[in-house]
């Protein structure tokens, strides 16, 4: 499919056991469209999570792979991205489901949903930080001279002795700089009416799940079935354009199961594209494609009804 | 902006990094405690050598300064010098008034002969004098003793009225029957006939009877008893005295509080005094060595009256030195004013030798620095030496004069304790290694247990320095709490010190109580919980039970022994242990504790930037 928002070409992907490599992917070639629902249909162990992990870049694929390799989203190889726009890539453009919906403890249920925006405004680039620690750097070692000087702690008569102090000085600037600015940049944000947009996005979004009276509540006093449907509020929260859902129902009763996939159908039918791996044929046949795996490789592709 | 929320939610939500916290604070708190001691006790030593000695001190020992007189005038016109004083600085014996009988104990002192008003502006002399006005037990021992030298006086200035009355109040307060009572008459009559000794005996039966006997007496004869002791009518005499040296006009001491085994210092900090050995009562006898001039050396004595004693606060001043005029002091030196005679025609006067001072003490004026007035005094003592040149003794080859500061003057003293406060400061700083190892290990186990959450934010988008920077901030967090709270606690103990000494070397019956009571509560309550089945809180209820069982007894065990006595005043110079924070040393130790947290910090959260997602998000 040529025009795949989403590509993985001779995908790879081989653990270390000990000392035995075991290689789980062993080739897969997808193609995923806008708009489209893929179901990634294989037994357990066949490299199904492993995938989704490699398309969401959670895990990287074996070393050396080919110019046209590997995954690629909107046509621009994964590998050939930044840190940070890879950081970008997970925050921004995929969300995931997970199958034992990974929501932090600690935090109540619209923190959780919040957590993608929450971590957004602190990805900047590396420029943004260079800058700041350079910055750092002039100051420290301009105060630190200062202070020495007036303090008159070291006598400063020979070129290294200006080194010396400069150095320690930019050191210390640096190093404080970079996580005064941070925290100054989380003080804006929460004051900022950007945090709350945030928050009644949030809200909004739980509501239309059906979560609107449980927004205090921490994940512990939620029941299975709530507390998939926050995982899948949370990966929505950023508008990403692709959802990556690792067996969604795997953890739920048939009923539960079935409203979350109701939830995942009407995300679909308002244009979300979505990657859903289950070992159930029942629920890929709610995709429009299934692709089924098989050690490592992709056995057959087609419309989900093909595979009924 | 989700490290500042995930990081309250981590301090707030469990008991492990309140652990932390605490460990922190402890180590904080129990540097500021040493330290502030240490440096409190290094400022009081300090503080109290210039309190003794003045700003700066000039020095020329064993033969002293002659013409002492024309150098103080110098210096006392000098811009810095607020005043001026000379001192003999001796050693000498003084033999005390006990115990009874002729086998008195002797004391080993150092005296110091001084001009008392000159010498009470340089030091705080005057503030030092421990006996203001005499109470009710000494004003009695005065008068004894008033009675007891002058009883014949007494008795030779009453009329026939008073004998009568004297010797009615006698009969009454030793006759209990009405019939050994004797009548007005027989008491006039023997008025009459009764020998010396017996009016001695008399005076002395009522003399324990204040009332009786100044009713007996009289108003005006009783007036006339308290006029043979000033301190009887004078409240300020006894301080007066101290600060003249002198009692009832003639030259006198003043001893250091420790120097007389009579007084005996309370846990309250006051004195009472054994046996009726009130030294202002006595007189003591003085014997020192003068070893100016040639020939063999003998020794020289003086009694002296006590006029009153001082308490410096510095044992170690305080256990053995006393003040005599500077005039008795030289005389006892041989360093006053005398002719100088040919040692082969004794009738044939060579001139006048002056008299002496060892020492030259000086106080600077306000604002005035102890260098700058030590420069000025070292100019005008150059000066001096010009102008009295020919007059001065050379000084031995190997002994000059010195003009030295307070601190320059104490320095065999201040600088053990200074060397000692930086190997303490130096040693217990050590604690902060043990709380970054402690933060470490405390954050290894959070990364350990947080490792799904690691793998949560890394699928949300979070960087691997954000995720560190979680953590990093934790520790700052955990650093900076357990400093404050660190300061607080060691602030309440610092400042608390002297009462939980006073509590340890004379513990109430009250604390060992209470905490039985408490151990008892525990143990109650861990009963209770055992009947529940679970294991943790009786475990935890039952090492409660056991530290407050082992508290409780032994502070009963304290109580029993009378307590012990942590802070000797005989090993630590002062009576009082030090009890101010010392600020800086405190900031110090907080920022330490905080950079040290953060730098226990580091490992963990480089582990948790470095945990792989996939492998995170397997755990459930």
């Amino acid at each position: 499919m040529s025009n795949a928002m989403l590509s993985a070409r001779d995908l790879r992907k081989t653990y270390r056991m000990g000392k035995v490599d075991v290689p789980v992917l062993k080739g897969v070639d997808l193609d995923v469209g806008a708009g489209e629902w893929v179901a990634v249909l294989g037994a357990s162990g066949c490299g199904k999570s492993t995938l989704l992990h490699l398309l969401g870049d959670l895990d990287r694929p074996d070393d050396d792979p080919s110019a046209t390799d590997g995954v690629r989203f909107d046509g621009r190889g994964l590998q050939a991205l930044s840190l940070h726009e890879r950081n970008v890539y997970r925050n921004q453009t995929v969300g995931f489901v997970f199958q034992f919906y990974h929501l932090l403890p600690e935090l109540n249920v619209i923190e959780n949903t919040m957590l993608h925006a929450l971590v957004k405004p602190s990805l900047r680039g590396m420029r943004h930080w260079a800058a700041i620690a350079a910055a750092g750097a002039v100051i420290g070692a301009l105060a630190a001279i200062g202070f020495v000087r007036y303090m008159e702690m070291l006598p400063l008569e020979t070129w290294w002795q200006w080194l010396s102090v400069g150095l320690l000085g930019a050191a210390l600037g640096a190093a404080i700089a970079l996580p005064v600015v941070t925290e100054l940049d989380s003080i804006r944000m929460r004051l900022s009416p950007a945090r709350r947009a945030m928050a009644e996005r949030a809200t909004t979004l739980l509501q239309s799940f059906g979560l609107g009276h449980r927004l205090r509540h921490r994940p512990r006093e939620l029941s299975g079935g709530e507390r998939q449907r926050v995982a899948i509020a949370r990966a929505l929260m950023n508008q990403p354009a692709v959802l990556l859902a690792d067996e969604p129902t795997g953890n739920l009763d048939e009923k539960t199961g079935g409203e979350i996939l109701d939830l995942i159908a009407e995300q679909h039918r308002q244009g979300l594209t979505i990657v859903m791996v289950t070992h159930d044929e029942s629920i890929a046949r709610r995709a429009d494609r299934v692709v089924r795996l098989h050690d490592g490789k992709v056995e057959r592709t087609g419309a989900s009804a093909e595979h009924a | 902006m989700y490290h500042a929320l995930l990081t309250n939610r981590y301090l707030t939500s469990r008991v492990i990094p309140l652990i932390a916290v605490a460990a922190v604070a402890l180590c904080v708190a129990l540097v500021i405690i040493v330290v502030s001691v240490m440096t409190g006790f290094l400022n009081m030593v300090k503080d109290s050598g210039r309190t003794l000695i003045g700003d700066v001190v000039v020095s020329y020992a064993v033969s002293g300064i002659p013409h002492y007189q024309k150098l103080i005038q110098r210096i006392e016109a000098l811009p810095e010098a607020a005043a001026a004083t000379p001192v003999l600085d001796t050693w000498g014996l003084v033999r005390m008034p006990y115990p009874p009988g002729d086998d008195k104990q002797v004391e080993f002192v150092q005296l110091w002969g001084i001009e008392p008003e000159s010498f009470s502006k340089v030091t705080g002399f005057e503030k030092t004098l421990h006996w203001k006005t005499p109470d009710e037990h000494q004003r009695q021992m005065l008068i004894d003793d008033a009675l007891a030298a002058h009883w014949q006086d007494v008795v030779k200035t009453l009329d026939d009225e008073q004998r009568f009355r004297l010797l009615k109040a006698v009969s009454t307060l030793r006759n209990n029957r009405p019939e050994t009572i004797l009548s007005d008459d027989q008491l006039r009559a023997r008025a009459r006939t009764i020998s010396e000794e017996e009016w001695r005996t008399a005076l002395f039966v009522l003399s324990d009877e204040d009332d009786e006997l100044k009713n007996a007496l009289g108003e005006d004869a009783w007036n006339r008893v308290l006029a043979l002791d000033a301190r009887l009518v004078n409240p300020d005499q006894l301080i007066s005295d101290g600060v003249s040296l002198t009692r009832n006009g003639q030259p006198a001491i003043v001893l250091g509080m420790h120097v007389s085994d009579g007084n005996e210092r309370t846990r309250a900090g006051t004195y009472t005094t054994m046996l009726g050995y009130w030294m202002p009562r006595f007189d003591v006898t003085i014997t020192t060595l003068p070893v100016v001039g040639g020939g063999l050396v003998e020794p020289e004595s003086m009694i002296l009256p006590v006029a009153n004693e001082f308490s410096s606060g510095v044992y170690l001043i305080d256990d053995t030195r006393a003040m005599i005029p500077l005039e008795s002091a030289q005389r006892l030196m041989h360093l006053n004013e005398a002719q100088r005679v040919d040692p082969a025609d004794p009738s044939h006067v060579l001139g006048v030798d002056p008299a002496r001072a060892t020492l030259i003490l000086v106080r600077a004026k306000p604002y005035v620095t102890p260098e700058q007035l030590r420069d000025a005094v070292a100019d005008a003592y150059s000066a001096f030496e010009q102008e009295m040149a020919g007059e001065l003794v050379p000084p031995p080859y190997y002994r000059k004069v010195t003009v030295n500061t307070w601190a320059q003057q104490q320095a065999q003293f201040i600088g053990p304790v200074e060397k000692e406060r930086e190997m303490m400061r130096t040693l217990f700083s050590l604690v902060y290694i043990v709380c970054a190892g402690l933060v470490l290990a405390i954050f290894w186990a959070i990364v350990y247990e947080k490792t799904r959450d690691i793998g949560i934010l890394r699928s949300v988008g979070a960087s691997r320095i954000g995720i560190s920077w979680i953590f990093l901030r934790y520790g700052l967090v955990v650093g900076v709490l357990g400093a404050i709270v660190g300061l607080g606690l060691g602030t309440l103990i610092v400042r608390k010190i002297n009462l939980i000494h006073e509590a340890l070397s004379d513990p109430p019956l009250a604390i060992p109580i209470t905490v039985l009571a408490f151990a008892a509560v525990s143990l109650i309550i861990t009963l209770v919980k055992a009947v529940s089945g679970n294991l943790l809180p009786v475990v935890l209820g039952g090492l409660i039970t056991a530290a407050l069982l082992i508290a409780g007894f032994l502070s009963l065990w304290l109580y029993h022994i009378g307590g012990f006595l942590m802070w000797d005043p005989r090993v630590y110079y002062f009576e009082k242990i030090p009890n101010q924070v010392d600020v800086e040393s405190a900031i110090i130790t907080m920022i330490g504790a905080v950079v040290f947290s953060l730098i226990g910090a580091f490992v963990p959260a480089a582990k948790a930037a470095d945990t792989d997602p996939v492998r995170a998000l397997r755990y459930e």
